[in-house]
């Protein structure tokens, strides 16, 4: 083991020690510049201003202010005319929990009254929103809604004297996709070759198209048969509950999850509706922005703001009120 | 003539035929005490079991060795991140927020600014079987001891913002410390010419989950069942040696992409979609970590007259464009050429002085984008030393070097545009998490706040990266 004596190793690695330390040496002060060097450099400050709401707010403040107050005075001697009829109804989904799921749905409703007081409505939806199911929003395409509306009902009446005289509207049914010969009684299809499916909504799918979440769609077939009962608050206003039942069958789908069927309930506690005079008449919002004499969904879509929320508050979800 | 040619068609046939990597331990700081030292050379130089990685046809520079080292890596990588300007978090519209609002993160914000360190054991044996013209050998590296910045997956997008809320080196720290195993064997085919073909082995997991939820809105009570499977995946390494005199050495190596896969399924059955189409359903998993991207390396190597000096000159082509991210998504990045040049010295017996230098460009583009990925070009300063004692005619060396990696700064801005398109899953821009169109149910009009850019993207507005990295260690080898 001589090659481990102390001035062995001197003489074997003394010359390699000098160049070896000069290296370190020369590492070290690489090391130090390096360090500094190697920095990470300051941050950029970016090229992103502040970004405000406050104009955007501002402005929704004074849309808000806007809002419009009733200043009808006098109750006038039918229901003809323009009304917006917003409608919210709570249907549970049972999904091992029930969960609450509201349609909240905006009509403008054209009302001829006759004598008797029976009322033929012609409905046109102009919007309809479906809150989220465990974070999955379904949502209605402009192409189904065009396809759906307008709907003509008849059983409509108006009893009664004011200042609070009974409305009813009678049986509406809402019908996506499919032919009936008796829209109220005719049973619902359970195959897809049902022949009175048809394209409704003319995308090339069969029964009408809905968009489950982001990127699903189901192709279907539904019946929702509404009624809503109430009675005029004021002048321009009615208030009442909606009773609504929907029946789905869903034909196909681009994702398996979106073909499921949930089971639902109706929840006609929570079901309620609020209809606004919006023609002008006796005092009442006018929505008719270019004086032609009608009013369509563009007019009352534009001019939300006067309804919401100082006319019409939203329901909000609650999944307390579906528990059995 | 017909090596160039060769050459040249294997680097075609590989690049045409195969497809992508991240970086190994191996890669980023070299394989032994010699090779780091050395400037992470070795195609045509490396003479231990070393060559296993750098060229399996090098095997043939020496009989057989068996070695073991231990190195020590202090990394200080820093990310700082520019200030968020106000108005663009994601903000809470209750039931309506498209996305979690910003104020319910679970992490905050951060870039990367402590230091850390980390310890990893090599060893490996090259044998000539009692042969004349065959070699074997195998190389393992194991991490001791982990930085506590080894992340085995992240999205480098807003997705992260929900995870672990930071911007991170893409490239670097904890994630090329893990297992890597390599095998190879050589044969001289004349006297000019040796081939070497190898393998590295990494682990390939698939998992298969069985879950029951009684309860869809319940989704923190449920059943599980956990299935798992492991295989290894082996990848190829393979080489050429051609020493046209004593004094010249060409190597040339090809090596493979490796990664660990870890694929998976997930049955889920939910109570209440019985006798749907939907029962079960099912959640795919696909997460590649320790990616390794292939490379091809030149090499030459120069012995003077009296074999005291000794030149490597190193020139590794990395495919960086093939790299598939954890979620294994391709990503923008761009091919490089990083030059390694080595220089050793030998003394007499047997003591050698190593010294190195390599530059290292960056794969990764300005990241002005959606995405927010890490990396610096790297200038890597490398010396060290080796002592060779004869023990009844074998030898015995004991190396050590200490490496300098010095992170040339870099700094991101996001583009600034007067329109973000709402973020797709293949959204290449910065994009905006909240629809401008999204309507206020109470006040039937659109959110204010909904309104402009939002996004909850770690690296928004710009960040700006650094740092250096220390790597030292030791190595005994014994020849025989």
């Amino acid at each position: 083991m001589a090659f481990l004596t102390r001035d062995l190793l001197i003489k074997k690695y003394g010359d390699l020690s000098k160049r070896v330390n000069l290296s370190l040496y020369i590492l070290f002060y690489l090391l130090i510049i390096g360090h500094s060097a190697c920095e990470a450099p300051p941050v950029p400050q970016g090229y992103f201003q502040t970004q405000s709401v406050d104009e955007i707010e501002a402005g929704t403040q004074l849309a808000e202010s806007a809002g419009d107050t009733p200043n009808m005075s006098r109750y006038l001697e039918s229901l003809d005319g323009y009304w917006l009829h917003y409608s919210q109804v709570s249907t549970c989904v049972d999904i091992g929990s029930s969960l609450e799921q509201i349609n909240r749905s905006l009509y403008l409703v054209k009302v001829i009254q006759s004598d008797h007081g029976g009322l033929e409505e012609t409905w046109e939806a102009c919007q309809i929103d479906l809150t989220p199911v465990i974070s999955v929003q379904a949502r209605v395409p402009d192409a189904l809604r065009q396809s759906v509306y307008p709907l003509t009902t008849q059983q409509g009446i108006l009893v009664g004297t004011p200042p609070k005289p009974s409305y009813s509207s009678g049986p509406m049914a809402e019908i996506w996709g499919i032919r009936f010969e008796q829209n109220l009684l005719d049973p619902m299809p359970t195959e897809p070759d049902d022949e009175r499916i048809f394209d409704m909504d003319n995308d090339g799918e069969i029964g009408v198209t809905l968009y489950i979440g982001d990127t699903c769609l189901a192709y279907m077939t539904q019946r929702r048969v509404s009624h809503y009962q109430g009675e005029m608050v004021a002048p321009d206003e009615i208030q009442g509950q909606a009773l609504s039942v929907t029946e789905q069958y869903i034909i196909d789908a681009s994702a398996p999850i979106c073909k499921t069927a949930y089971q639902t309930r109706s929840n006609p506690q929570r079901s309620h509706f609020n209809r606004i005079r919006v023609d002008g008449l006796g005092g009442a919002l006018d929505f008719d922005q270019n004086q032609d004499g009608n009013i369509d969904c563009e007019e009352v879509l534009s001019q939300r703001q006067r309804l919401f929320p100082s006319r019409l508050q939203v329901m909000e979800v609650d999944h307390e009120a579906c528990s059995l | 003539m017909s090596v160039i040619l060769l050459t040249l068609i294997v680097h075609c046939l590989c690049t045409c035929l195969i497809g992508t990597c991240l970086a190994s331990p191996f890669e980023l700081y070299g394989v032994g005490s010699k090779g780091s030292a050395l400037a992470n050379t070795g195609s045509a130089s490396a003479s231990d079991y070393s060559a296993v990685y750098y060229n399996p046809a090098a095997l043939l520079n020496s009989k057989s060795s068996l070695g073991m080292g231990l190195s020590y890596t202090f990394k200080d990588l820093e990310v700082k991140l520019s200030p968020r300007p106000m108005g663009y978090n994601i903000p809470d519209l209750g039931a309506s927020s498209p996305a979690v609002p910003s104020a319910f993160e679970l992490r905050t914000r951060s870039g990367q600014t402590q230091a850390t360190h980390s310890f990893t054991m090599i060893t490996g044996l090259s044998s000539n079987l009692g042969t004349q013209n065959l070699r074997v050998g195998f190389l393992l590296s194991l991490p001791v001891y982990h930085s506590i910045d080894s992340y085995p997956s992240r999205f480098a997008d807003e997705r992260e913002r929900l995870f672990s809320n930071q911007v991170s080196f893409s490239l670097l720290g904890g994630r090329v410390e893990h297992f890597v195993a390599q095998v190879a064997a050589a044969y001289q085919l004349g006297d000019w010419l040796a081939v070497g073909i190898g393998a590295s082995v990494a682990p390939e997991a698939f998992t298969r989950n069985f879950i029951y939820m009684n309860d869809a809105a319940r989704q923190d009570e449920v059943d599980l069942n956990i299935g798992l499977q492991t295989s290894t995946r082996w990848r190829l390494n393979a080489g050429l040696l051609v020493t046209p005199n004593q004094r010249f050495k060409l190597g040339m190596n090809y090596r493979d992409e490796q990664y660990m896969v870890i694929r998976g399924l997930n049955e889920v059955q939910v109570r209440g979609l019985q006798g749907s189409d939907s029962y079960p359903f099912e959640q795919s998993l696909y997460i590649i970590t320790d990616y390794s991207p292939r490379q091809f390396t030149y090499a030459l190597n120069y012995l003077s007259q009296n074999q005291d000096h000794s030149l490597s000159l190193d020139l590794v082509y990395t495919l960086w464009s093939d790299y598939l991210d954890a979620h294994g998504e391709e990503v923008d990045f761009t091919d490089i050429w990083s030059p390694r040049l080595a220089y050793e010295y030998q003394m007499l017996n047997g003591q050698a002085a190593r010294f190195g230098i390599q530059w290292s460009p960056s794969p990764i583009p300005e990241q002005d984008g959606r995405s927010n990925y890490v990396d610096n070009d790297r200038l890597v300063l490398s010396v060290g030393s080796g002592h060779e004692i004869e023990i009844q005619g074998k030898s015995l060396s004991l190396s050590w070097h200490i490496q300098f990696h010095g992170l040339v700064g870099r700094s991101h801005q996001k583009t600034l545009k007067t329109d973000y398109e709402l973020c797709q899953s293949d959204t290449q821009s910065l994009c905006d998490e909240v629809d401008d169109n999204l309507t206020d149910p109470n006040t039937q009009t659109p959110y204010p706040e909904a309104q402009g850019l939002q996004t909850g993207n770690p690296g928004f507005p710009g960040y700006s990266h650094g740092g250096l990295i220390i790597q030292t260690g030791v190595e005994v080898t014994w020849r025989f």
